[in-house]
C-alpha cells in the first residue's frame, strides 16, 4: 500500500473528527423525471428533433428499407468512399453496411491492435476518414443527446475524429432524459453496465467552442455535422 | 513524505495591488470582461428559469457534495476500489511534489509504448485541467524534456502566450481576435485574418497532429463516481475525448473532494454545472470514461491512471473554510462579481481567482494568499449564483480574519486601528475628532464631497470621492432636538 494513501486517508478521518462545519442539509430529491416523460412517443420525437437542430445538428425520419440509399446518397454528396463505422450488429439497420458495400463504400472500424507500430499506422489512417457510422444506446428528447456506448465493433472515434457523425435509432430508443434512461432503462442503463465499457458518452450537437471572443464556432476538434436518423 | 507547504509563488501586497492596477488600465481586457459578465449571467439565468425544479435541484446539489465531504474517506476508498475493479490505477498524491514525480514516472514510463524508432520528444496532448494549473505540471514536465500541448482552444491560445488561464471556463477571455491573430501569425504563419473560423481551423489542424502523435493523455476530471469508479468530463469541443481516447495512455488527474457518490448523484450535478457555467443544458460531450480499453473494445487507451491530489484538500476539510470544497468549478461567482469584473482573473496571482478563488486560494495554499479575500465588497452576489450555495461570502471573512491574525495588514492600518481606538474609547476624544473631521474634510471639500485627500488616505479619493462629515454632528443636533421639545412639553 502507498504510504501518501494511508497518511492522505489518516488526515481526512482527523478532520472529520474534529471538524463540525460541514452539517448535511436536509434536502428532497427533486422528481429527476420532467414532465415530458408523460408526453407521448412522438412529441419526445419532436422535441429531441428541435433540441438537437437548435444546436445545429440535423434530424431525419427514414423507413429501414431507404436507409441504405440515402447514406450512400449522403456520402456521395460529400465525395467520401470511406467510412469509420459501428459493426453491423451494433447497427439498428439490417444490411446498412452491406448496402454501402455493394456501392463501392469501404468500411473501416476492425480492431486498433493493442501493440506498436500497428496501433499508430491503423490510427493515422483512421484520422483520414471523413464520415462515422454509429448507433446509439439510447437518445434523449430534453436535450436532444446521444448516448453512446464503447463494446464489441464499437469503435469511440467513430463518433469523434471524422468531420461527420450520422449515428442511426429507433423509437426504442428514444427517453425524455438522461434521469428518464437511468430510471427506466434498466440494466442498459445502469452503473454496472456503465462500469462494464471503458467509455459511454453523452453526444449533443456538432462539437463548439467559443474561446475566442465568446465567438460560437462549430466543429473545433470534434464532428462539424450530427446528423441523427430515425429508423422506422 | 512532505506536509503541505505553502505556494511559492511570491504575494505581496504590493504585487496585488500592481496587477489590480494592470488590469485596470487594460481597455481590452475592461470591454472583454464586461461582456463576459453580461453575456454569462444573463444566460446563466435563462438556463436556471428554464429547469424544472430549479432550486430543489440546487438543494439536492448542495446535499450530494455535502454528503460526500461528510464520508469522504469512505467515498474516496470506494472509488479507489472502483477504478482499480475497472482496470485502471489509482495514485495517492499527498502534494504538488508527489504529483507532478508521479505524473513524469508515469509519461517516461510511457516511452515503453512508442513505435519502433520515434525520437521526438515525449509528447503530452492535455485537456484542460485546473488541478495541473495547481500543481504547475506543465513546468515540471516540460523542464524534463517532455512536450506538453493544451488543446482547449482557449487554452492552446494563452500557453503559446506564455500565460496562465484568465478564466476557469474561458481562458483566454482576455484577449481579442486580433491577439489571437498576430499570434497565429507569428507561430504558425497564418495569413492575417479576423475570421475567428479561420483561426478555429488552424488551431483545430495544428492539434490534430498532437492527438495523434501524443505518446500520453492528460486530462482533469469534472466529477468522480465513486460506486461505479467513472470519470465524468464535461466538455464542449471534443478535445478531451480525443485526450482520452486516441493516445495509449491516459492520465486523469483530480483533486481528491472532486467526488459524487452515485451515477444518480452524478445526473444532478449534471443540471446543475453547464447551466451554471456556460448557460449550456448541456454541453456537447459528456464523457463518462470507466477504466481503460477492453479485450472487446476496438479503440480507447490501454492505460488508465488516476491521480488523486490532497494539497491542502485535508487540512480544508476540518477548517473554517472545508464549504469551499464543495465548490464544482462553474465559474459563476467570478461572472457575477462586481470585482472580478473589473480585474479579471490574473490578478489574483493565483490559479483560482474570483470570490471562490480567493477562498480556496488561501485555504490550500496558506496566508500568502489571503489578502485576496480583501478585493470583495461582500455584495453576496457569489452566494446567490452559486449553484450549490456556497457561502462565499462568510468564508471570505473568516480568511480576513485570519489575514489580520497573520499580522499581515500593513504597518499603517494597524497603527490606523490603534488611534481609533484610541479615539473611540472616551466620549470626550469621540467629539474633539469629530468636529476635526468635520473641520477637515469642509476645508478640503466642496459642498458634500471632498475630491482629494492627503496620502495615505487618498487610496480612497483616488477612485473615489469621499463624503464631507456633516459641519454639525448627529450628537449636537440630537441635543438641540431634544432641548426644542423639552421647551415645547
Amino acid at each position: 500500500m502507498p504510504p501518501s494513501r494511508n497518511f492522505i486517508l489518516g488526515k481526512i478521518r482527523q478532520a472529520l473528527k474534529t471538524g463540525s462545519h460541514l452539517a448535511p442539509s436536509p434536502a428532497v430529491l427533486p422528481d429527476a423525471v420532467s414532465g415530458l416523460a408523460q408526453a407521448d412517443a412522438a412529441s419526445q420525437v419532436s422535441r429531441f428533433a428541435t433540441e438537437l437542430q437548435t444546436l445545429g445538428g440535423s434530424f431525419q425520419t427514414l423507413p429501414q428499407a431507404q436507409a441504405g440509399s440515402w447514406l450512400a446518397q449522403c456520402l456521395q454528396q460529400r465525395g467520401v468512399n470511406e467510412v469509420l463505422a459501428w459493426e453491423q450488429p451494433a447497427l439498428p439497420v439490417p444490411g446498412l453496411l452491406d448496402a454501402l458495400r455493394e456501392r463501392g463504400v469501404k468500411v473501416v472500424g476492425e480492431a486498433l491492435p493493442a501493440a506498436e507500430p500497428g496501433r499508430s499506422a491503423m490510427l493515422a489512417h483512421w484520422e483520414t476518414i471523413k464520415v462515422g457510422i454509429t448507433g446509439v444506446d439510447a437518445v434523449f428528447a430534453e436535450t436532444g443527446s446521444l448516448a453512446l456506448r464503447a463494446g464489441p465493433g464499437r469503435p469511440r472515434l467513430a463518433s469523434l475524429s471524422v468531420e461527420t457523425h450520422v449515428a442511426f435509432f429507433t423509437a426504442d430508443h428514444v427517453y425524455a432524459s438522461w434521469a428518464a434512461w437511468l430510471a427506466r432503462g434498466g440494466a442498459a442503463a445502469s452503473g454496472e453496465a456503465l462500469a462494464a465499457a471503458s467509455n459511454l458518452t453523452l453526444i449533443t450537437g456538432p462539437s463548439r467552442t467559443a474561446d475566442i471572443e465568446m465567438t460560437l464556432t462549430v466543429g473545433v476538434h470534434g464532428p462539424r455535422e450530427v446528423v441523427a436518423v430515425l429508423v422506422t | 513524505m512532505t506536509t503541505d507547504p505553502p505556494r511559492t509563488a511570491g504575494q505581496s501586497h504590493g504585487a496585488f495591488k500592481a496587477r489590480i492596477a494592470t488590469a485596470l488600465r487594460n481597455p481590452i481586457l475592461q470591454v472583454a470582461l464586461d461582456r463576459n459578465h453580461e453575456r454569462r449571467v444573463a444566460g446563466r439565468d435563462l438556463a436556471f428559469a428554464a429547469l424544472p425544479a430549479a432550486e430543489a435541484t440546487r438543494d439536492r446539489g448542495r446535499a450530494i457534495r455535502l454528503e460526500t465531504l461528510s464520508h469522504l474517506d469512505c467515498y474516496l476508498e470506494r472509488f479507489a476500489a472502483s477504478v482499480e475493479r475497472n482496470g485502471g490505477r489509482v495514485h495517492w498524491a499527498a502534494d504538488a511534489a508527489e504529483a507532478q514525480q508521479i505524473i513524469l514516472d508515469l509519461v517516461q514510463a510511457a516511452a515503453g509504448r512508442r513505435p519502433p524508432g520515434r525520437t521526438t520528444p515525449l509528447l503530452v496532448a492535455k485537456s484542460k485541467s485546473m488541478m495541473s494549473e495547481e500543481i504547475e505540471l506543465n513546468h515540471a514536465l516540460e523542464a524534463e524534456g517532455i512536450r506538453v500541448v493544451e488543446t482547449d482552444l482557449g487554452e492552446f491560445i494563452v500557453q503559446l502566450r506564455g500565460e496562465p488561464p484568465a478564466h476557469l471556463i474561458t481562458p483566454a477571455v482576455h484577449l481579442r481576435r486580433e491577439e489571437v491573430s498576430a499570434l497565429f501569425a507569428e507561430r504558425f504563419g497564418m495569413a492575417p485574418t479576423l475570421d475567428v473560423a479561420h483561426m478555429t481551423a488552424l488551431a483545430r489542424a495544428e492539434l490534430r497532429r498532437v492527438f495523434f502523435s501524443a505518446d500520453v493523455g492528460i486530462s482533469g476530471v469534472n466529477f468522480g463516481v465513486a460506486e461505479t469508479g467513472t470519470l465524468a468530463l464535461i466538455t464542449n469541443e471534443g478535445n478531451g475525448r480525443l485526450c482520452t481516447t486516441v493516445p495509449p495512455v491516459h492520465i486523469a488527474l483530480m483533486g481528491l473532494e472532486r467526488l459524487v457518490p452515485t451515477l444518480a448523484d452524478l445526473e444532478v450535478m449534471l443540471r446543475l454545472l453547464p447551466r451554471s457555467a456556460t448557460a449550456q443544458k448541456i454541453t456537447s460531450y459528456v464523457s463518462l470514461l470507466s477504466g481503460p480499453r477492453r479485450a472487446f473494445e476496438p479503440d480507447g487507451p490501454e492505460e488508465l491512471h488516476v491521480v488523486l491530489v490532497d494539497n491542502g484538500r485535508a487540512r480544508m476539510l476540518g477548517g473554517a473554510l472545508a464549504e469551499a470544497l464543495l465548490c464544482i468549478r462553474c465559474g459563476a461567482c467570478l461572472n457575477v462579481c462586481p470585482v472580478f469584473t473589473e480585474i479579471g482573473g490574473h490578478a489574483y496571482g493565483s490559479p483560482y481567482g474570483g470570490p471562490i478563488g480567493s477562498v480556496v486560494s488561501a485555504g490550500l495554499f496558506g496566508s500568502d494568499f489571503s489578502e485576496l479575500a480583501n478585493a470583495s465588497t461582500l455584495c453576496g452576489a457569489c452566494r446567490d449564483i452559486c449553484p450549490v450555495r456556497i457561502d462565499i461570502p462568510t468564508m471570505l471573512l473568516v480568511v480576513r480574519g485570519q489575514h489580520v491574525a497573520a499580522g499581515l495588514p500593513p504597518a499603517w492600518l494597524r497603527l490606523g486601528l490603534r488611534a481609533w481606538e484610541w479615539v473611540m474609547a472616551q466620549p470626550g476624544r469621540y467629539r474633539l475628532a469629530q468636529r476635526a473631521a468635520a473641520l477637515a474634510t469642509g476645508l478640503l471639500g466642496r459642498g458634500n464631497w471632498v475630491r482629494r485627500l492627503p496620502p495615505p488616505l487618498n487610496a480612497w479619493t483616488d477612485r473615489r470621492d469621499f463624503p464631507a462629515f456633516a459641519a454639525r454632528p448627529f450628537r449636537d443636533r440630537w441635543k438641540i432636538r431634544a432641548a426644542g421639545k423639552a421647551k415645547s412639553d
